[in-house]
């Protein structure tokens, strides 16, 4: 059967239905964040693995990337991160300093 | 073998919204400089993540939109690495460990950051911030930070779900 859905509208689906199932547990006084962890747990080894099974059948397709499939990793670690860090530590002093000079 | 791959990612992502269902309470509690702050930390997170890609996709011949996707991950590997897979299996790995690596780099640095950067190095952590990274950012940066840290981890999940698919279709 031909999906009628694209994967990106099934995912915002998906969001959006996880925050109102979230919304209604929320009023309820049971305590629902165990079930939900077991749940997410379960799903993301679950997809952690078919990953490295996709990943795994085409791995030698990968052949001389390794190195750039490896410095790619450790750029992608570190840059984004420190990146944003520094920006929004300047908008903070930037900010902070606006306040003590207005008071 | 994919299908599958499909699902457990509808999964994750519903689980996660589930989550931000159960945390509003929490977050309409957060005072307002807490939330604009939090905000603020969040719009730097994707500013730096795109430069970042961009900056990383360049040198080492990278398909930029992919790269970029990437380091949108912000430390989110659970999704970035299984949807990145579906378009390039070398960039799910990129995605996935890149990832990885930064919430590891979070829970061991945060300490040392905080102390040479500041408050803003609560971006490190990414959509972290609200999980794994928030008992670090909390210990070493104070409830106030680890409220910030937990707004910026809260809405970079809700985005980055959205933003990615965008920036791989741009």
């Amino acid at each position: 059967m031909p999906s009628v859905l694209s994967m990106e509208e099934t995912l915002y689906i998906s969001l959006a239905a996880g925050v109102l199932i979230g919304v209604v547990l929320s009023t309820r006084r049971v305590n629902n964040v165990k079930a939900v962890d077991v749940t997410s747990t379960i799903s993301i080894i679950a997809l952690v693995l078919s990953m490295g099974l996709v990943v795994g059948s085409e791995v030698l397709s990968l052949g001389g990337l390794v190195f750039t499939v490896i410095a790619a990793s450790i750029a992608i670690a570190v840059l984004p991160g420190l990146l944003g860090s520094y920006l929004a530590e300047v908008e903070v002093r930037r900010s902070e300093g606006g306040a003590k000079g207005s008071s | 073998m994919l299908p599958y791959a499909y699902v457990f990612l509808y999964i994750v992502v519903g689980t996660a919204g589930i989550y931000v269902g159960l945390s509003w309470r929490r977050l309409a509690a957060a005072g307002r400089r807490i939330l604009s702050r939090g905000l603020a930390f969040t719009a730097f997170a994707v500013v730096g993540d795109v430069v970042a890609g961009l900056i990383i996709a360049l040198p080492l011949d990278l398909p930029v939109r992919l790269a970029v996707a990437a380091a949108l991950g912000s430390g989110w590997y659970s999704f970035t690495g299984p949807f990145l897979s579906l378009f390039s299996p070398a960039m799910g790995v990129i995605g996935f460990v890149g990832n990885q690596l930064r919430e590891d780099i979070t829970l061991a640095l945060f300490p040392l950051l905080k102390r040479y950067v500041g408050e803003g190095s609560v971006v490190m952590g990414g959509a972290t911030s609200m999980d794994t990274t928030l008992g670090v950012i909390t210990r070493y940066g104070g409830p106030e930070v680890g409220l910030e840290g937990m707004v910026q981890g809260v809405v970079l999940t809700l985005i980055i779900p959205m933003l990615m698919p965008a920036v791989v279709h741009l």
